[in-house]
């Protein structure tokens, strides 16, 4: 008689589970993930809610101005006499928004084009290259100043500007690995039976090229809020009396060597937050997407 | 070899000469006469006058013209804030760019590398955890406030920085321009209190640029090495009973130097442009500054000029970096050629 | 945008090769290393000694202005700089005499004039003309004698250049042709003129009708630029203190003193640096460590703590400047009365004066400053008072107030700080206010030439210390600085028969009649008069001040 061996019933996970698994084990790791993660909540619980918290009009001037960090005005006032708290608060929607639409802009438009460019191969590839190329030429703030200077300061300038100077970076990236899968195997397989390219181009190559993406989007989330800083400490860009983070650093500036260093310190720091934790969350997915470049 | 070569240098004209034609187009499209730019008033028959006079009444492809051909003599046109030929403004403002360049990539590198090094070889210990920290907290600083925040420190409350002025004190003896980098050519003169006060002026611009062009460099060196470190021979070599600190800076490290040489390369000419809020925090008389004030003062012929300059910069240096990798990995030489 | 270039790199780098190549010992690279290092902590202790900061000699003075020099065409439209250096280095033919000013070792200007070049002046009246003798021996700084063909040439040049804007200002003095002005031999010139103009010696003592070496400008002229446009925007030559050694732009301007100087005794000193500082804090800075003598531009809000500075002093001084928020009286609503008079009612002016100018401004209450004769604020009668506007607002049928645009230039730092609170005030009364934000090209094509803007700020000083002068710019229909398009055919025929009055009671009451329907009107929210605050390293003396602003650096010596 055939012995049957009783092995305990094992249930074999699906692999969508199994990845989200791998995910929460690449964030227990990590503890800059963690921290990045929990920061980025904090920011964005912030951006919802702040301005509901804090009910003061970030536009409502007043005589007291100037005043130092105090209990009714923690962040000090500027020299309008407006709560630099309730500025911040209404600045990091802002920010964000800005860096959300600007990263949205420059990974759409990029992905398109540079998945033209390196699946259609040919004169296409050439035009769009050439003229990535030129627009990767200049330095990239001085093109956005450009735009954003011809556009005129408006916010959905300022996003228009910033994202037109990203989107090289993304068609190059889509483009190298567009042209890596050209000629794998399921598309050379999916091209004998007679699937159209641009069926090709939306629904085989471009998934697979979601994972560096995605690292690229992280990337771009955070440089778009130092650039909407920078442009706004240049004075191109946000319109007064527009809370913007940068202008307020900017403002700040003027009035630190009078001893005011609220004024500019504190907008800045909550820069740097927001930023960091774009930049660690991102890090934290490009070391889950690619472990290689740990 | 030659051929790739050729065909890089080639699309780097090409693109070289886009860039210059979309500037001149941007520029020409941007808001405002420049003519209104100085001093007020002016009567519509002056304005008339002058538009002749600087050639704006000819249309967009005749003034084209006109600079391309004073491009092939040298002539890189007037600026019309400053009155001097553009060529010679970027004279004088290219070494300020440099110099900063220079002494920020040379402070970056400095640090950057020993502490790549240190993450690698410790890896995943205290001291790549703090590199790394350091580096993430250097990229999302916004680099305006870190000047600023230099500035109210070290100057401002500590006095121990010179005021951020400039490249130099007010009265201070300009040594004979040779180089016109002002630390350089007042130690060939000899003139030390001039090199104390130009080295002086340069340190905490280099200091808030270097925090942030750090990052890149610390991140390179540690990849490079970590590759390198996990390479057969290394294991064999430690076998073999050689010190590891020995295969680790001259072995490993050896290894990484050309990639960490190009970043250092792109890390200056990118700072060479890049450098714009910088140099507005300390007041550094730099091509950033340039770019800038003649963007916003509608003086075409200085933007044009800047935009050649650091585009020309640009594409020599990714040609450089590409050839030297072409050179190096015959495989991106051939998987290249099919395509830019 | 900070490593996008690196991360591509980090990319190749996994992708190519690494390099077999073995390098010579880094041993080697870290001692170099170390030693770099080394030196450049040495050097930074050495340069960390902040006296360092090199104090200006006696003779020298380094000056830093609001703005800087972009023209020395004395016929042309010029910056506050450009004021400077022209005085500085032209004379006219006559000039005002000063007197002990307010501040110990200060001079300041009276309303009597002496001759500068001039030895006489005189007005003939039977024979409708005014006659100037030039001093005997007189040479330009090139060596050039002065003489009456020059005064020609250089009153012919400021009609006939075609970036000249001084023919309108002779075309006052009923001169509208050349030949109205006659050099009799070398050294007498005639102005001959249709009616007398009682500021004619106020008009011939700016720098517009300033003397040139006629010979070295017709070298440099051109068979299409016969009056040497080209070259005047970057070269001057005169008869003054100074001339020009050396200009850097966007750096600094050297000025020497003139070999063949005229006034006996002038310049009191050897060697005016003028830099160009853009960041106004950074002008205080280099004020405190010494680097510079004098500071203009300062901002108002540093003024308080430099009353109480060790080393430094500020010199304050009311001014005829004038600065207003314009309405557009050809763009809807402003061009209904209520509508403008409403705005003059919601307008926060004692927040603008405390909190832009930081108390250093007073109240601005005809179109005329206080300091210019005839000036007469009783007809403003606006205050504050928010209700008051919305009742106007809504008779003129806009009972829940209106959006419109205000056009700022972000670098004038006072109107970007008025901006904000003019957006403020105005929205209590239910007028929303867009800020746009133009640069200075922009900024000046939509106020003179398209002028598109409903709203803009702007700011004035006469140099010609006169009310008909001042409303002949201001107010008059056609005036190419009348920036409100604001035509009024009563005002115009007034400005007229004001201007060549001799009677100064009749002057005066045609001047009110102006200032009150100017405030009736309203095409103008007065802001201020602003003070002319000036920061001085304590040992500086002898400054002169004149209304129109403009330093004499002639007078400045060290002790």
């Amino acid at each position: 008689m055939a012995t049957r061996v009783i092995a305990p019933e094992r249930k074999e996970p699906s692999r969508r589970r199994r990845r989200s698994d791998y995910v929460l084990y690449a964030i227990r790791r990590s503890v800059s993930a963690q921290f990045g993660l929990v920061l980025l909540a904090a920011v964005l619980l912030v951006a919802v809610a702040g301005p509901a918290a804090w009910p003061v009009d970030p536009a409502a001037t007043s005589s007291n101005t100037l005043a130092a960090p105090s209990l009714s005005l923690p962040f000090g006032s500027d020299q309008y006499g407006r709560d630099i708290l309730s500025r911040v608060l209404n600045g990091i929607r802002i920010d964000i928004a800005i860096a959300v639409f600007v990263a949205a802009l420059a990974t759409v438009v990029g992905a398109l084009f540079g998945v033209l460019a390196g699946y259609m191969g040919g004169w296409v590839e050439q035009a769009v290259m050439r003229v990535t190329d030129v627009m990767l030429a200049f330095p990239g703030f001085i093109l956005a100043l450009a735009i954003a200077a011809f556009l005129g300061n408006d916010i959905r300038n300022v996003i228009l500007a910033i994202g037109i100077a990203y989107t090289p970076v993304m068609i190059r990236l889509v483009r190298g690995h567009a042209l890596s899968l050209r000629n794998a195997q399921f598309i050379l397989s999916s091209r004998a039976i007679g699937a159209p390219r641009w069926w090709m181009m939306l629904f085989h190559v471009l998934p697979n090229t979601v994972s560096p993406m995605l690292v690229q989007t992280t990337l771009f989330l955070a440089w778009a809020v130092l650039d909407t800083a920078g442009l706004s400490f240049i004075g191109v860009g946000i319109r007064p009396p527009t809370p913007e983070l940068g202008s307020m650093t900017a403002e700040g500036a003027a009035y630190m060597v009078s001893g005011a260093w609220w004024y500019a310190v504190l907008p800045g720091i909550v820069i740097m937050l927001i930023v960091l934790s774009f930049n660690l969350v991102g890090d934290a997915v490009r070391d889950i997407l690619d472990p290689q470049s740990r | 070899m030659l051929q790739f070569f050729l065909r890089r240098l080639g699309l780097s004209i090409v693109s070289l000469f886009g860039a210059v034609l979309a500037t001149f187009v941007i520029t020409h499209l941007l808001p405002g006469n420049p003519i209104l730019v100085h001093a007020g008033f002016k009567i519509p028959s002056t304005i008339k006058f002058l538009e002749q006079q600087m050639g704006l009444d000819q249309p967009l492809a005749v003034q084209f013209q006109r600079y391309l051909v004073g491009l092939a003599h040298g002539d890189f046109g007037q600026s019309w804030y400053s009155g001097n030929p553009v060529a010679l403004d970027l004279q004088q403002r290219l070494p300020a760019s440099l110099e900063l360049a220079g002494f920020s990539t040379i402070l970056a590198v400095l640090v950057a590398i020993p502490l790549g090094i240190l993450s690698a070889v410790k890896r995943d210990s205290l001291w790549d955890h703090l590199a790394r920290v350091l580096g993430v907290g250097g990229v999302s600083m916004p680099v305006f406030w870190l000047g600023l925040v230099l500035i109210f420190v070290f100057y401002y409350t500590l006095h121990i920085a010179p005021a951020p002025l400039g490249r130099v004190g007010t009265f201070a003896e300009l040594p004979h321009q040779i180089t016109g980098l002002l630390t350089v050519d007042s130690l060939l003169a000899g003139n030390l209190p001039t090199f104390s006060d130009a080295f002086g002026h340069l340190i905490l611009p280099g200091i808030t640029l270097a925090l942030v062009v750090m990052v890149p460099v610390m991140r390179i060196t540690r990849a490079s090495m970590l590759e390198a470190l996990g390479q057969p021979y290394i294991r064999t070599a430690r076998a073999a009973g050689i010190p590891y600190r020995k295969i680790v800076l001259v072995d490993a490290l050896g290894n990484s130097l050309v990639n960490l040489l190009t970043v250092a390369g792109l890390v200056f000419g990118y700072l060479i442009g890049g450098a714009v809020l910088v140099e507005k925090v300390f007041s550094w008389p730099g091509m950033g500054q340039y770019a800038l004030n003649s963007l916003l003062e509608n003086d075409y012929a200085a933007v044009q000029g800047f935009i050649l300059v650091v585009t020309t910069l640009y594409i020599l240096n990714n040609l450089i970096v590409d050839v030297l990798y072409a050179a190096v990995d015959p495989r991106i030489r051939s998987a290249s050629l099919g395509t830019s | 945008m900070q490593d996008e270039r690196m991360e591509e790199l980090i990319e190749s780098v996994r992708l190519g090769r690494l390099n077999r190549r073995s390098f010579i010992e880094l041993m080697g690279g870290t001692v170099a290393g170390a030693a770099i290092g080394g030196s450049a902590l040495t050097a930074f202790l050495a340069a960390c000694n902040p006296s360092t900061s090199t104090q200006t000699t006696t003779s020298k003075l380094a000056i830093v202005y609001e703005s800087e020099p972009t023209t020395l065409d004395i016929h042309a439209f010029g910056s506050k700089g450009d004021d400077a250096v022209r005085m500085d280095t032209v004379n006219q033919l006559i000039r005002r005499k000063v007197a002990p000013g307010t501040y110990p070792g200060t001079q300041i200007y009276t309303d009597q004039f002496e001759g500068a070049l001039a030895q006489s002046f005189a007005n003939d009246a039977a024979n409708n003309k005014v006659t100037f003798k030039l001093k005997p021996g007189l040479k330009f700084s090139s060596g050039n004698p002065v003489t009456a063909a020059d005064v020609k040439w250089s009153f012919d040049r400021s009609m006939k250049s075609p970036t000249s804007y001084v023919g309108a200002l002779m075309n006052l003095l009923t001169i509208t042709n050349v030949d109205q002005t006659v050099a009799v031999g070398d050294d007498t010139v005639e102005l001959h003129y249709t009616k007398f103009n009682p500021f004619i010696w106020d008009l011939l003592s700016i720098t517009v009708t300033a003397v040139l070496d006629s010979k070295i400008y017709k070298a440099n002229a051109t068979s299409d630029d016969q009056w040497a446009t080209k070259w005047a925007a970057n070269n001057i030559a005169g008869t003054g203190a100074y001339v020009v050694k050396d200009w850097t732009h966007g750096v600094q301007m050297t000025l020497a003193p003139n070999p063949n100087t005229w006034d006996k005794g002038y310049p009191k000193n050897q060697q005016i640096i003028l830099k160009v500082v853009p960041d106004p804090s950074n002008r205080l800075l280099l004020l405190e460590s010494g680097d510079i003598d004098i500071a203009r531009g300062l901002q108002y809000k540093d003024l308080k703590s430099l009353e109480s500075a060790p080393s430094v002093k500020l010199l304050t001084y009311p001014t005829t400047e004038v600065w207003w928020m314009g309405m557009n009286t050809k763009i809807k609503p402003f061009n209904d009365k209520r509508v403008r008079q409403a705005v003059a009612w919601a307008f926060p002016y004692q927040d603008i004066i405390d909190n832009v100018w930081y108390g250093f401004a007073d109240p601005m209450t005809s179109f005329i400053p206080k300091g210019m004769p005839t000036q007469d604020g009783s007809a403003w009668v606006y205050k504050t008072d928010v209700n008051k506007a919305k009742s106007l607002l809504a008779d003129a049928g806009y009972p829940s107030g209106f959006s419109t645009r205000l056009i700022v230039n972000p670098a004038n730092v006072e109107d970007s700080g008025s901006a904000v609170w003019i957006q403020s005030g105005l929205a209590k009364a239910g007028i929303k206010v867009t800020i746009d934000k133009l640069n200075e090209a922009a900024y000046n094509a939509s106020l003179f030439a398209t002028r598109d803007a409903p709203l803009f700020l702007f700011n004035w000083i006469s140099y010609v210390n006169d009310p008909y002068y001042h409303a002949f710019f201001l107010l008059k229909s056609d005036a190419g600085t009348n920036f409100s398009n604001w035509n009024n055919p009563q005002i115009d025929s007034l400005i007229a028969a004001g201007m060549y009055e001799g009677d100064a009671a009749k002057r005066a009451s045609i001047s009110q009649q102006i200032q009150a329907i100017t405030a009736d009107e309203a095409p103008w929210a007065y802001i201020a008069q602003p003070k002319l605050a000036l920061g001085m390293r304590k040992n500086v003396q002898g400054y002169a001040h004149f209304f129109d602003e403009i330093m004499r650096f002639w007078y400045l010596y060290k002790s």
